[in-house]
């Protein structure tokens, strides 16, 4: 915004001089709205702020849970670094990653389809029947999947015998043992995803369905080139959760496998996360164990950060 | 329905086998009324004690003893299935903690290294000779000079087996043999019966981190690390020893794959399929709880075989003490407790009760030793137990670099030594090596 001024008979434009406002007369001038959204702020900083912080210092030291801790400058980061284990884990982790991920996305995808679609008989009482497991407690869930997939007494194995296939072990081979944890993951988080991508499909326009009939498109190319474009945003968030989930994976392998505290066969199911809480509450180490949480939670931001940039390269 | 008429021996057989239960019933019921007559109510004691621990726990039996004699003092006992996590959490924030916990040997340590017990030296003193010394030993801490808590549980373990399975493929348990040959070519003739002995599970699991402990102890080592957590000798000639002779026993071919307290390793037993196995004391408590009526009385305890000339026929796995953070409000109370619990003849009887063994000698030298058990029926297991607690080693120490060493670094490795064809001296050094760079991170 300019103002005219005159000066010797000439005219000259400048800028209007906003009145100097200062951070404090702001804050209160808007006291109110800011003492209401206060105590959000007040136990983020308790509960997550100042634990982050104290956790990021922790990471620097060398701590076993009594007594002062010591400076350990990188010290904890270096050994997680050169640790078999960690890479091991980070392995598995990328293992898990790089399967499911796609089964998540496209498995609940067309879950989602088919339980949109008015064809499908039942389809309210399946999306209960989906998204039971997901409410049910993750300990319930591994017991059951441990007497399922139990060598020698479990129903998977004497299905597989009744039709003259040979038993596997799953719980004691290391490919197994990974696809045992990867089937607890789909079936007990299947469910909210399938709710997500719901929601996602229940949006779209029903007409963009109804000028592809009339212009004589199949399911499968109404499924490709309309609810696949029309979902993106959904497909990326749902990724995105998925990815940051299988990072972050701890309770599936750790209550599957709880009897090499979720190692599994040759370290096959370690993760990360379970490496990280042996770390602090088995060996007490907790300054490695925090150091390991920030690299943790460097590796999930970085692959979010790339699905992101790939999503817009995509885009655009 | 067919109704069998009952005999005059018949019924002379079963008048005589209700007589000598009833009998042994009595002489136990006795022997517990005994206990507990014996005690006469104090109700000037109060307060209040808080404990953590597991389910279905020892200290349940001690803990009504103790309100039978001091029926004033309120003892809170919250049994959850992850209280060590709970307890390092409490410790680690210096608050919240409980007044009795139920710890580990290197919890004992690491924590009394570090002042963050309380200090029982005063009680352990005034009856220090009426303990086993094996036991002791885990709750003295070198660097404070001092001992922190109550030795609880006896980690003593024998062999249990089938003496009639056993017998019916030739096969007699000595009580003093050796490892090698005796023991493996035991092995070997029950997996050419096609029966099972000793536990191996795939991946090794905890299973193997017991047997090397034991194994190591028995050849003489002092654990991952030395007494004074110094060094680490996770790979000195007993260490590797002990890891060669799991690999002999899972060659023999008799081992069966299956965890610990599982559903195949009690339908194992159930069947008769698994007919020996290494046992720790504390192991009878889950057996009873466990195995089918039908082979309870069947089995019978034998020391473990020597693993050197001379050597000791026991190892350790497990047995905790019984600890008090430094940060308790209620000493006083909390060593009487102890004082009660361990180090004495009530307290000792109903930890017994229950199904394992206190290193409390006045007991394993008294009652003890005629102690019946569901498990092992009319065998004495009393002067066995004792006998092996003497034979503990007071050499081999779980320091507080132990769960580091042993379940972080040694479990996880151990099946590719065992079963995967590692070699296992230089696996061995790896690994002494991987200890070794956290090794100051556990000396005070």
């Amino acid at each position: 915004m300019t103002v005219q001024k005159e000066l010797s008979g000439i005219r000259l434009s400048v800028p209007e001089r906003r009145p100097r406002t200062s951070l404090w007369r702001t804050l209160w001038k808007h006291r109110m709205e800011y003492l209401l959204i206060s105590p959000f702020f007040i136990i983020f900083g308790i509960f997550h702020g100042y634990p982050l912080v104290w956790s990021l210092w922790l990471s620097f030291q060398k701590w076993q849970g009594i007594g002062e801790p010591k400076w350990f400058g990188l010290g904890n980061y270096e050994r997680l670094l050169n640790s078999d284990r960690i890479w091991n884990a980070l392995g598995n982790s990328l293992i898990f990653l790089v399967i499911m991920l796609p089964i998540i996305v496209g498995g609940t995808l067309i879950l989602a389809t088919l339980l949109n679609s008015p064809k499908v008989v039942g389809r309210h009482v399946f999306r209960v029947l989906f998204f039971l497991p997901y409410v049910t407690s993750a300990v319930i869930v591994a017991i059951i999947f441990q007497l399922l997939l139990n060598d020698n007494f479990g129903w998977v194995n004497g299905m597989l015998q009744a039709i003259g296939l040979p038993r596997i072990s799953w719980l004691g081979e290391a490919w197994p043992a990974r696809a045992a944890v990867m089937l607890m993951i789909f079936w007990s988080g299947a469910g909210y995803n399938v709710l997500i991508m719901l929601g996602g499909l229940q949006g779209i326009p029903v007409e963009l369905y109804d000028a592809a009939s009339v212009d004589g498109a199949n399911t499968l190319q109404k499924f490709f080139l309309i609810t696949v474009p029309m979902m993106r945003g959904v497909i990326l968030f749902v990724g995105i959760t998925a990815t940051i989930g299988l990072l972050n994976l701890f309770s599936q392998p750790w209550l599957l496998f709880s009897s090499t505290q979720g190692l599994g066969p040759n370290q096959s199911v370690a993760t990360l996360n379970t490496i990280q809480y042996s770390t602090a509450f088995q060996s007490a180490r907790y300054g490695e164990a925090t150091a390991l949480g920030f690299i943790i939670g460097v590796i999930v931001i970085v692959s979010s950060l790339i699905q992101l940039r790939l999503t817009r390269v995509v885009e655009a | 329905m067919f109704q069998k008429k009952l005999s005059r021996r018949d019924f002379l057989k079963m008048a005589g086998a209700s007589t000598a239960g009833l009998a042994m019933v009595s002489q136990m019921g006795g022997f517990l009324a005994m206990a507990q007559d014996a005690v006469e109510p104090d109700p000037s004691l109060t307060g209040t004690l808080t404990f953590w621990g597991h389910g279905d726990h020892p200290l349940n039996l001690i803990r009504e003893a103790f309100l039978k004699k001091y029926p004033n003092v309120v003892l809170d006992w919250q049994q959850i299935e992850d209280h060590a996590a709970k307890f390092k959490t409490a410790m680690a924030a210096g608050t919240g903690a409980p007044d009795l916990y139920w710890s580990e040997a290197d919890a004992v340590q690491l924590y009394g290294s570090q002042g963050a017990l309380l200090d029982t030296t005063d009680i352990i003193e005034k009856q220090k000779d009426k303990f086993i010394p094996g036991k002791l030993a885990e709750a003295f801490v070198p660097s404070a000079n001092a001992y922190f808590g109550m030795p609880g549980d006896l980690s003593t373990s024998g062999i249990y087996y089938r003496e009639d399975l056993l017998k019916e493929m030739g096969i007699e348990i000595s009580d003093d043999m050796m490892y090698e040959p005796d023991f493996l070519d035991i092995l070997k003739k029950i997996a050419a019966g096609g029966k099972n002995a000793v536990l191996y599970p795939k991946g090794g699991t905890f299973v193997a981190g017991a047997q090397w402990t034991w194994f190591d102890a028995q050849y003489g080592g002092s654990g991952p690390a030395s007494c004074d957590n110094q060094a680490i000798t996770i790979a000195d000639e007993a260490g590797i020893n002990a890891t060669k002779l799991i690999k002999k026993i899972y060659d023999t071919g008799a081992t069966l794959q299956a965890d610990f307290w599982t559903p195949e390793y009690w339908n194992a037993i159930n069947t008769g399929q698994l007919v020996l196995d290494l046992v720790p004391a504390w192991g009878r408590g889950f057996w009873e709880s466990n195995v089918d009526a039908s082979v309870l009385g069947k089995w019978r305890l034998a020391p473990f075989p020597r693993a050197v000339a001379g050597g000791s026929r026991t190892g350790v796995w497990g047995g905790a003490t019984l600890i008090s953070p430094a940060t308790t409000q209620n000493p006083d109370l909390v060593k009487k407790f102890m004082e009660f619990a361990f180090g004495s003849m009530e307290g000792a009887t109903a930890a017994g009760t229950w199904g394992i063994i206190p290193a409390y000698l006045p007991y394993l030298e008294g009652p003890f030793l005629d102690i019946q058990t569901k498990l092992f029926g009319d065998q004495k297991i009393g002067p066995v137990w004792l006998n092996l607690a003497k034979e503990l080693s007071t050499t081999f120490c779980r320091t507080a670099v132990y769960s580091a060493a042993v379940n972080e670094n040694l479990v996880p490795a151990m099946d590719s030594m065992i079963t995967g064809g590692a070699d296992i001296d230089e696996t061995m050094k790896k690994l002494s090596d991987q200890v070794n760079e956290v090794l100051p991170d556990y000396q005070a």
